[in-house]
């Protein structure tokens, strides 16, 4: 399915590979021959911080800003930036696909996160999305498959690109992404990222079903 | 000396790891690339021929000097450098304007007054040849003020250029350079974080080798060359008369002796003849917008939304500050109705009002003055919308989208609050030192205040470190701690960066030890600019920007000659010895000052990732 205006969020926090994945994926539609235009807000070094990407392409885009309730696809790599974005982005028909890994400091889920509500497992974040009437929330374990396939934990990215890729939303070839992906990951990653984002498309598919 | 494994660390990151490409200078005019906002900026100066450029890190603009720095490895004519601070960095391009250079310098918002001194001193005397590209923050996502760097321009009278699009911003940086030697006088590009975060594919130009490579030379002049006191005019000063013959006032038996330029009525016909403005939709339009920058992007998009492009004429400018004054006329003439849509201050909107008061039946003007753009934050095609929308007299369309958008936001508002915060980086060198001084500080008696700084150590005012209790900005720390002292309430600690103390905390301490400041002083030094992606300084890596070894100067041999009451360096990780260190250095009255050493660890673990590829290849 290709579809004519793809808006795109990537989020999660500072260092989880957020700008990677716009990268990956400006370059891909570039080279698809489609207009693509992107903003990224890296928040500062350290982590914790929220970092997100919105990627624009369709012939109509003017700005790489998406506007609330409006993202085609939201691909977040930490279950709270995930809602957090989601919420203002999404719409009833925006696929959602979460990492369902927290990353937690000081014992909690997010130290920001405190009463009235305390998120404490991945199906608290598909309950609060359903409560504002965004019911396609597909967490995938990307974290753990990232560890099992690529054997590290930063991998998470990739995996989700592919689960992404696998829900039909992105207007791009899967051999398209994978050459990018081999050739932006960093260092000697190429291949096992590529593996990585395989790997998403089968956990979507197990999860979801997928047009993988 | 405080030593730890990773102290040596001399690497610098590859520039294609970060928001810029080692790749933007070849002469390829015609192809295009994927760039980000700040490859942009640079392939704008390389096609100008910049030959010196130079910046202190800051939101959205610190990577164009890696793009420039790599480009240097084929460029050598190019000195390209990281500065201490943003006025070393202005005098630095401005040295180089006044050497027949073109000559570029960069600054986040909050760099911007920085400069105001050699700026507002040198704005006035004919330099041609030099681009300030300011990072301005609407909405303050990156920055501590939501300050608007065309107001500090103003300060100077110096234009100012605002580009939309990424093709625009490295058209429109190339052609800063041609504006500021036309009107001789430096001139500013301003970008937003928006746009300088942000990538799209973007035409390549011809690049001018011949200008880049052109032999420098000097005016040695005192009426004509570089002097913000020239040696001429009674009664009047020499400093007047140049400001004198910016606006016209001039006496002729002195306008001959001087230069010609800089005169208002040279900008202003500039700002009239900018590439950069353009005027579409329906001449007989009754509702006319005048827009800039980004915005004029989010306007389109408004536009687009409400179907309204044959109902609506919109004037994009190029230059905004001055506004051009001949194209701004004629819309207030032609149109009834005038939207000013810009963001952060009203810039344009009060130039447009001035305007409007010589221009018989001129049209009613909406903005910010009206209330009905705000002044905070991204001004939005969702902002705009229906603001157009009223003004049109029809619905907007977007009004169902608008409300369950609002009903979202006060479910997050209520259900999920957002406390900000942020923590150090797992291993970071700064988590212990912060740490340990707040549990010293609240162990003894006394008010235990702790005065922070910008750096990756401002996160320490948040829980569960807390320690520091105000925050203003670049090397402010010390200074506000030295009042605390003198308004009596016992030692006062502060805490600052490596790369803030060689930015201005030298000169807060020497004010400390000079004016007998009862402070401790607690360097955190990460051996970078870590905050704003690990760029050397001084006191780190022994490289230039462009990776030539350099002088790496010791914080303790710097600090030592200052006459500090008390100076010790310790290992950051050792828990111990910083507790008995804050103890000792908390009993000294006077000034006392403790360095805690230990390299950033994204920088270590960066360097592990590094070696290991290389082990496997």
């Amino acid at each position: 399915m290709m579809l004519s205006t793809a808006n795109i969020v990537v989020v999660g926090q500072a260092g989880q590979g957020t700008i990677l994945v716009s990268k990956i994926l400006v370059t891909a539609l570039h080279r698809s021959g489609r207009r693509v235009l992107a903003t990224e807000y890296p928040a500062i070094t350290h982590r914790y911080a929220i970092t997100s990407a919105h990627i624009r392409s369709g012939e109509g885009v003017i700005s790489p800003r998406i506007r609330p309730r409006q993202a085609s696809a939201v691909l977040g790599l930490e279950p709270f930036e995930t809602l957090r974005a989601g919420l203002l982005l999404a719409h009833p028909d925006t696929v959602v696909v979460t990492n369902d890994t927290f990353i937690r400091v000081e014992g909690e889920p997010n130290h920001l996160l405190k009463d009235p509500i305390a998120v404490e497992a991945v199906n608290d974040v598909v309950d609060a999305f359903a409560q504002r009437g965004i019911g396609r929330v597909v967490p995938i374990a990307a974290s753990r498959i990232a560890l099992d396939v690529i054997k590290h934990r930063a991998g998470a990215n990739m995996v989700l690109l592919g689960a992404v890729f696998a829900s039909g939303c992105l207007p791009l070839e899967r051999d398209m992404l994978e050459e990018v992906i081999i050739e932006l990951a960093p260092r000697d990653t190429g291949p096992r990222n590529r593996d990585g984002f395989r790997a998403g498309i089968d956990a979507y598919a197990a999860v979801a079903g997928g047009a993988g | 000396m405080a030593k730890n494994p990773s102290y040596q660390i001399k690497e610098l990151v590859d520039p294609s790891q970060k928001f810029a490409s080692a790749d933007i200078h070849h002469d390829r005019a015609g192809e295009t690339a994927i760039f980000s906002c700040n490859d942009a900026v640079a392939r704008g100066a390389i096609e100008a021929g910049v030959r010196v450029a130079a910046c202190y890190p800051g939101a959205p603009v610190s990577y164009v000097i890696d793009a420039l720095a790599a480009a240097a490895a084929d460029l050598p004519e190019m000195h390209v450098e990281w500065s201490a601070n943003e006025k070393c960095a202005y005098e630095t391009a401005l040295g180089a304007a006044m050497a027949g250079v073109r000559s570029l310098c960069l600054m986040k918002n909050v760099g911007v007054p920085w400069i105001l001194d050699p700026l507002a001193s040198t704005s006035m005397v004919g330099v041609g040849g030099l681009v300030i590209v300011a990072g301005d923050d609407p909405g303050a996502e990156t920055t501590q003020a939501e300050l608007d760097c065309r107001n500090l321009a103003r300060f100077g009278e110096v234009p100012v250029l605002e580009p939309a699009n990424l093709q625009e911003v490295k058209d429109a940086v190339r052609y800063a350079f041609e504006l500021s030697e036309q009107v001789a006088m430096p001139v500013f590009v301003r970008i937003t974080v928006r746009q300088g975060y942000s990538r799209a594919p973007v035409t390549l130009g011809v690049i001018d080798h011949d200008r880049r490579t052109a032999a420098a030379h000097f005016t040695k002049d005192v009426v004509k060359g570089w002097t913000g006191y020239p040696a001429i005019g009674w009664p009047e000063t020499g400093t007047s008369l140049l400001h004198k013959r910016f606006h016209g006032e001039a006496p002729r038996a002195y306008l001959d002796l001087m230069r010609p330029l800089p005169t208002e009525a040279g900008v202003l016909e500039a700002a009239d003849s900018c590439p950069f403005n353009h005027r579409s939709g329906p001449e007989t339009a009754k509702i006319a917008i005048i827009t800039a920058g980004f915005a004029a992007l989010e306007v389109e998009e408004a536009l687009d939304l409400l179907d309204a492009r044959a109902e609506v004429a919109v004037v994009k400018l190029g230059l905004t500050y001055p506004v051009p004054p001949l194209l701004v006329a004629e819309t207030l003439a032609r149109h009834a109705q005038i939207l000013v849509i810009e963001e952060t201050e009203p810039v344009i909107e009060e130039q447009v009002r001035v305007l409007a008061s010589e221009v018989a039946g001129a049209a009613r003007i909406h903005g910010k003055k009206t209330g009905r753009i705000p002044y905070s934050g991204e001004i939005t095609s969702d902002v705009i919308l229906p603001v157009l929308a009223e003004l049109l007299g029809r619905p907007s369309p977007l009004a169902t989208e608008a409300e369950a958008h609002h009903q979202t936001l006060d479910f997050v508002r209520t259900r999920l609050p957002f406390l900000v915060g942020g923590q150090f980086c797992a291993g970071c060198p700064e988590t212990a030192p912060t740490r340990v001084l707040r549990e010293v500080l609240d162990e003894l008696p006394g008010e235990g205040i702790a005065c922070g700084d910008s750096g990756c150590g401002f996160v320490a005012q948040y829980a569960p470190i807390s320690l520091a209790n105000t925050f203003v900005c670049m090397g402010a720390g010390l200074g506000v701690a030295t009042g605390i002292s003198h308004a009596g309430l016992g030692k006062v600690a502060a805490v600052m960066g490596d790369s803030t103390f060689f930015h201005n905390g030298i000169v807060e301490l020497i004010n400390a030890v000079y004016n007998r400041a009862n402070v401790l002083l607690l360097i955190l030094d990460n051996k970078s600019s870590a905050e704003t992606g690990h760029q050397p300084h001084p006191g780190a890596f022994g490289l230039t920007a462009t990776r030539k070894p350099t002088k790496e100067l010791s914080l303790e041999e710097v600090i030592r000659p200052l006459q500090v009451d008390y100076l010790k360096a310790v290992d950051s990780y050792d828990v111990k010895g910083l507790r008995q260190t804050f103890l000792e250095a908390l009993a000294v009255e006077g000034v006392s000052v403790v360095i805690a050493t230990g390299t950033c660890a994204l920088i270590v673990d960066r360097h592990r990732k590094d070696a290991r590829a290389k082990e496997n290849a």
